[in-house]
């Protein structure tokens, strides 16, 4: 039991806060009511928080704090390759671009806020729809809805280049007060020898699936992947209650994608139904089935812990944010309590007055954090 | 860019709100955004021409769905309009290259298959205004 003592001036515990309002970030931001039709479209303003990263510490960090966050988010909301994929190309094209525009442009005093939160939300976007056609809907009418996409983005990086400016205003004070943060750190999970072949040979099979294109060996592998999400979670039932509870919407959406839009010879008797979308449907349907299993699967094999390891790798000479990402993980889930509850407390006068809510939103959320940090010493393992 | 990022706070680097790339760039994506709404119409409006050795075999609007047959050089070839884009669906032809082509919509592409003497064209709909009245900018 050591307890080790930083700093909010200490740069590990900075990068906790940043990332801790993340992930309060994207939780809030679950509960707003999507737009139908481009379920996909949503403001992101937890970009805001890469903004102050990427001003803050750098392009290469920003890159690991992005890996860290859809890590720790990951354990939120329940994780899967599928969620996984479209979270990794949405927020990894956005945080390369917008870090790329502030290298080039930004740091010369050519681009400023308005022009990074733009382009973050367009390219958040633009990933979030590739990764969606490439594993829902390979059909091209799914790019129609570009101009309602680019106006989403101008309306929404707006948004988040104001919440992000006045941020960057509460972290750089709350960077210069130092308060005394005592935390338990955390062990990383492990990556053992075994874990990283599982997670390797699952990885593969997920990739070699999604480029199978014949009926009998996707029902095959599907069929494979059942059995071996049984046999790991040591149940006949639980393989079948996560696809229908979590990602039933799934299916309706790939469904509705390929029946209402495929080419081919019409089944005479449905109105609209053709062969090759009735095809199409059931093989995209074993595809997302089988990811799922293997999903399962994966999470049992130590995921997590190989991830973690290879970014380890990857970063070395950047363990103060691998650390956050640690701490981070460790107190999400009583900070998401407090931030849940303090946004229900001040909904009212959000509502009333949204302007307000932009300019100290983020100082309120940040003040909360760090003031969670400082009164909880010992926190419990979320494991 | 050469330079290794800097670990420490930059604390120093300034950035700013608005900045004249970010006007330019709004500027760029109304303009884009707004450029997308005519080609979708012009997409709906498009024909797919069909020619068949030198004389046109037929005609069909990228608008309406639909599968046809018709003979080519050497035997029948089945053609497919869906989604505003056309393809051929199947073709007697050994090397098969118009079936991989896969579907065109773009005006001016085509599809061409030498062993039947086909060649599928994408005409924009301009000719024919009975389809749309005039796109209001």
């Amino acid at each position: 039991m050591t307890q080790s003592r930083t700093e909010t001036g200490d740069r590990t515990a900075q990068k906790a806060a940043l990332l801790l309002l993340a992930v309060s970030l994207t939780a809030l931001e679950f509960f707003i009511p999507r737009i139908p039709f481009v379920p996909w479209l949503k403001p992101g303003i937890a970009n805001a928080v890469t903004m102050i990263w990427i001003v803050r510490y750098g392009m290469a960090d920003t890159l690991l704090y992005s890996l860290l966050r859809i890590w720790i988010t990951g354990f939120y909301f329940g994780f899967s390759l599928i969620t996984l994929s479209l979270a990794l190309s949405g927020a990894l094209l956005a945080t390369a671009g917008m870090a790329l525009t502030w290298q080039i442009l930004g740091k010369r005093r050519l681009a400023g806020f308005v022009g990074l939160g733009i382009i973050g939300a367009l390219l958040h976007n633009t990933g979030q729809l590739v990764a969606v056609f490439h594993l829902f809907a390979r059909n091209s009418a799914l790019f129609y809805q570009a101009p309602l996409m680019i106006a989403a983005a101008l309306v929404s990086g707006t948004l988040v280049a104001a919440v992000a400016w006045h941020g960057l205003r509460s972290f750089d004070r709350m960077t210069t007060q130092p308060v005394t943060v005592a935390y338990q750190p955390v062990a990383a999970p492990a990556a053992t020898a075994p874990a990283v072949a599982a997670s390797l040979a699952l990885l593969t099979a997920a990739v070699t699936v999604s480029m199978i294109d014949r009926a009998a060996m996707l029902a095959a592998s599907a069929l494979a992947a059942t059995a071996l999400a049984a046999f790991v979670s040591r149940s006949a039932l639980r393989p079948f209650i996560d696809p229908a509870r979590r990602f039933w919407l799934l299916f309706v959406f790939v469904a509705a994608i390929h029946l209402f839009l495929s080419y081919g010879t019409r089944i005479p008797q449905a109105p609209f139904l053709t062969f090759e979308g009735v095809r199409a449907t059931g093989m995209q349907w074993l595809r997302v089935w089988t990811w799922i299993q293997l999903s399962t699967v994966l999470v049992r094999a130590g995921f997590s812990g190989v991830f973690l390891a290879a970014l380890t790798r990857v970063f070395p000479s950047r363990l103060d944010t691998i650390r956050a990402g640690l701490l981070a993980l460790q107190q999400y889930p009583a900070v998401l309590d407090r931030t849940r509850a303090l946004a229900r407390r001040s909904l009212p006068r959000i509502l009333r007055r949204p302007g307000h809510a932009v300019r100290h939103g983020m100082t309120a959320l940040i003040n909360d954090i760090v003031s969670h940090i400082v009164d909880n010493p010992s926190p419990k393992d979320p494991a | 860019m050469t330079r290794r990022d800097n670990p420490t706070p930059q604390i120093g680097a300034a950035p700013r709100l608005f900045a004249p790339f970010d006007a330019i760039l709004i500027v760029f994506l109304t303009a884009a955004a707004a450029a997308f709404i005519p080609l979708m119409r012009d997409a709906g409006g498009a024909v797919a021409v069909v020619t068949v050795g030198n004389r046109e075999a037929a005609r069909y609007p990228l608008s309406a769905n639909g599968s046809y047959r018709l003979n080519g050089a050497i035997g029948p070839v089945v053609i497919t309009v869906q989604n505003g884009g056309v393809r051929v669906a199947s073709s007697g032809c050994s090397r098969q290259v118009c079936v991989r082509t896969g579907a065109v919509r773009l005006p001016l592409q085509q599809i061409v298959c030498v062993p039947n003497r086909l060649v599928v064209t994408v005409r924009p709909a301009a000719t024919d205004k009975g389809a749309y009245d005039a796109v209001a900018h």
